[in-house]
């Protein structure tokens, strides 16, 4: 009968959702010439209901009882899952067990190293931890291999994997680098702008007594060539300080300032009050600018291995991407600088639009407005 | 280039630091790790678990001992929202199902699995195959009838219902109360539980709270918000662990714009999913200081669960990347798939909602066809489709 009155009770709910975060093992296989570094990162409730960790019964699972049973712990998990060379099986060498946090409780961190004995080039995995118990559970594995990290996840119908390692093609992600340099200085507004804000001047400029052209092409090219180098000088060396995480900044600062930088330049199209010292403005925020170019890369999936290679052309695409522009801009201001479209156009009435929007994004990032919600 | 999302993104980033802590090695050797809730909150189940276990372990081939200890599985899943639980009660019936005339009692449990797992044509598989034999099984029956009603196949579902009058006409009337009241008749089906609720005295307490909570929500779909709330509140006061009732409760009081109540209600109940959105929506409300915690660990979940292949409640997730990541594109992608499974009316809400903020005219067409020829009646829909917004409740 108590049998009956559960079962009417589980049908009632229309949708239980997964709510509850399910079984899951996060296995991380860094390998490096013959080793293999494996971090397993095994969830405690599920070891209790597989192995029992709970010694006195009380409902709390204590360090000194996990380390009690890390033996049995060992040998059933250890049971599930084969990591193995081609040329054969390798020697585990135990590190200290730790403990970690995850979103849905504790974990039990199982560290070891494999050692293969021979260059390893192909691995293979076989997993089954807890597909006999539960088949819900997943095993997450990422295996890492100089700049590349596989994901898999096992489930009962995925129980082995292997995985075959190519020499890893530097030049490759360096042009990959390369090109992410290239559109990211295309299509980041922000940068643009701000550049092209203080190229304007080089060849026209308002002064006291109205608007100057500048008439000698070499005076011309060596401005041009002063704002270009100090802006690149000044980024370059903030990118690699952020991306080597020296120093760190926070990214509203850095969106917000950058925004700002782009306001006071084009102000100074309209109402000049630095001339000369154009290239020390383009120094000053090229650093700023540094930082968020870093928090591109952040995002493109660095690894520890590759980073230099990775910096170098992310770095140069970037220069690549703005020689390009300026290329197109010089030779095109040059023909245009004596005519008033140039001057009262571009120079002024571009500058205030200028003006505008980066006021905007100035206020958007720094006071977390959202304008087109509105 | 929108820059709350970067601004989103540079904050799970650095979130990331935080939430990950390192590995660790404990100091001290009595410092408590995890806590069971099993052991702790039920431990008269949690010892009679434990004897079933052994007792299997004896005589794996004791029918009536699976059957049970599969029932108290299926039960803490739900008591817990924790799908490990159905995946022991999957292992424990495995065996019985093979065979190739199943016990009828084996295939409704593993029913009720898969209807968790999201896998409806296989849980209806395994009903038919029971119905196919006895038409009038009770249990079968009512299961049939509750995923039809959320497959929005109101008609089938009300048959399965009447099915049910013979052996309990209270649990026919409730069962049949929601379809109906979605397929045109919700004020009569109002009227009748209303009946039923006042004399009623034969429900056991979790029945109370499916009853009261079906009520509550009928309530809601005509706008008698007031009765809706005193309904909620009484399914609430049997206090019986379940998490339907508490989504439920939580969506109407975000409708009702009282994000505080939301808060009191959910506040420490971060583990479940469904429950952490619906906090995090109240928390965007009152602009509080965890709503990016909160973002963040919604984010992480959201995505293991993509990559594990168990993203079941993309309803959710369209509603975290409309209001939470303020991405009108991938809601209606997320709210048009999980619509494609079930079409409970939160399911079409959030449809609605992200296919107006994403100018989708051709779906919110769609949608409004259906919802003609069902004749389904939703003050609420009313009011989505009226202010054409999409942005002004978080439901």
């Amino acid at each position: 009968m108590k049998s009956k009155t559960i079962l009417i009770v589980l049908m009632l709910l229309p949708t239980i959702a997964w709510c509850h975060k399910a079984s899951d093992s996060f296995l991380t296989l860094t390998v490096e010439k013959n080793y293999i570094f494996v971090r397993w990162d095994i969830s405690l409730r599920d070891l209790e209901y597989a192995v029992g960790l709970d010694v006195d019964d009380n409902g709390a699972i204590t360090w000194k009882e996990l380390q009690e049973r890390i033996n049995d712990i060992e040998t059933y998990v250890f049971s599930r899952l084969q990591v193995k060379n081609r040329s054969g099986e390798c020697y585990r060498e135990m590190l200290p067990l730790q403990v970690d946090h995850h979103t849905d409780g504790a974990y039990a961190v199982l560290n070891f190293n494999l050692d293969c004995s021979s260059l390893i080039e192909q691995v293979d995995v076989k997993y089954r931890l807890f597909f006999d118990l539960d088949p819900t559970h997943r095993g997450l594995l990422h295996i890492r291999n100089n700049d590349n990290t596989e994901f898999v996840v096992f489930s009962p119908d995925l129980q082995q994997i292997n995985f075959t390692f190519m020499k890893s093609n530097r030049w490759q992600r360096f042009r990959q680098f390369v090109t992410e340099g290239v559109r990211h200085i295309w299509a980041g507004y922000d940068h643009l702008l701000f550049l092209i804000c203080l190229l304007l001047p080089s060849v026209a400029r308002k002064t006291s007594v109205g608007w100057v052209q500048n008439e000698n092409f070499i005076s011309i090219l060596w401005q041009v060539g002063r704002i270009v180098t100090a802006f690149t000088v000044a980024h370059s060396l903030t990118l690699a300080l952020a991306v080597l995480q020296w120093v760190n900044l926070p990214s509203r600062l850095v969106e917000s300032a950058i925004a700002f930088s782009v306001i006071l330049v084009a102000i100074n199209n309209i109402q000049p009050f630095f001339r000369e010292q154009a290239w020390c403005v383009a120094f000053a925020f090229g650093l700023i600018h540094g930082f968020g170019f870093a928090s591109v890369l952040d995002s493109l999936n660095l690894t520890a291995g590759a980073l230099g290679v990775s910096l170098l052309g992310f770095n140069l695409g970037v220069e690549l991407g703005q020689l390009i522009i300026v290329s197109i801009f010089l030779p095109l201001a040059y023909f245009l600088r004596s005519y008033w479209f140039y001057q009262r156009i571009l120079m002024q009435a571009g500058s205030f639009v200028i003006i505008l929007i980066s006021t905007i994004w100035f206020l958007q990032r720094a006071f977390d407005l959202n304008f087109y919600q509105i | 280039m929108t820059i709350f999302r970067i601004i989103i993104i540079g904050l799970l980033g650095a979130m990331m630091g935080v939430l990950h802590a390192k590995p660790f090695i404990p100091s001290q050797d009595d410092q408590v790790l995890e806590k069971l809730p099993l052991k702790l909150f039920q431990s008269t189940t949690s010892k009679k678990i434990q004897s079933l276990r052994r007792q299997l372990k004896t005589n794996p081939n004791d029918w009536p001992s699976v059957s049970q200890l599969a029932q108290y599985y299926i039960e803490l899943s739900k008591t817990f929202a924790d799908p490990r639980y159905m995946g022991y009660a999957q292992t424990i019936l495995n065996p019985w199902l093979e065979n190739s005339k199943p016990l009828a009692q084996a295939l409704v449990l593993r029913a009720v699995i898969r209807q968790n797992a999201h896998d409806f044509s296989g849980a209806m598989m395994d009903l038919d195959q029971v119905l196919g034999v006895q038409s009038n099984h009770v249990q079968a029956n009512l299961i049939k009838a509750t995923i039809a009603s959320v497959q929005g196949e109101y008609s089938l579902s009300i048959q399965h219902c009447r099915r049910l009058m013979r052996r309990s006409l209270i649990l026919a009337l409730v069962c049949q109360s929601t379809p109906a009241s979605l397929s045109g008749n919700a004020e009569i089906s109002y009227q009748m539980l209303h009946q039923i609720m006042l004399t009623e005295t034969r429900l056991s307490k979790q029945q109370l709270v499916w009853a009261w909570t079906s009520f509550a929500e009928i309530a809601w779909r005509l706008g008698y918000f007031e009765a809706a709330n005193l309904h909620f509140q009484t399914a609430l006061q049997m206090e019986v662990q379940d998490y339907y009732l508490l989504r439920m409760y939580a969506d109407f009081l975000l409708q009702q714009r009282r994000p505080v109540d939301v808060i009191r209600l959910i506040s420490v109940d971060t583990q479940n999913d469904s429950l952490l959105l619906r906090l995090a929506l109240a928390e965007k409300i009152t602009r509080s200081k965890k709503l990016s915690d909160h973002v963040f660990l919604l984010n992480e979940r959201f995505l293991l669960n993509r990559q594990r292949g168990s993203a079941f409640h993309k309803g959710d997730e369209a509603r975290f990347h409309l209001y939470l990541l303020n991405q009108p594109q991938e809601a209606l992608k997320l709210s048009q798939q999980n619509w494609r499974v079930q079409r409970e009316p939160t399911d079409t809400y959030i449809l609605l909602k992200s296919a107006i903020a994403a100018h989708d005219l051709k779906t919110i067409a769609e949608v409004k066809r259906w919802l003609t020829v069902h004749g389904t009646e939703d003050v609420l829909i009313e009011e989505i489709l009226a202010t054409q917004e999409g942005k002004n409740n978080e439901i």
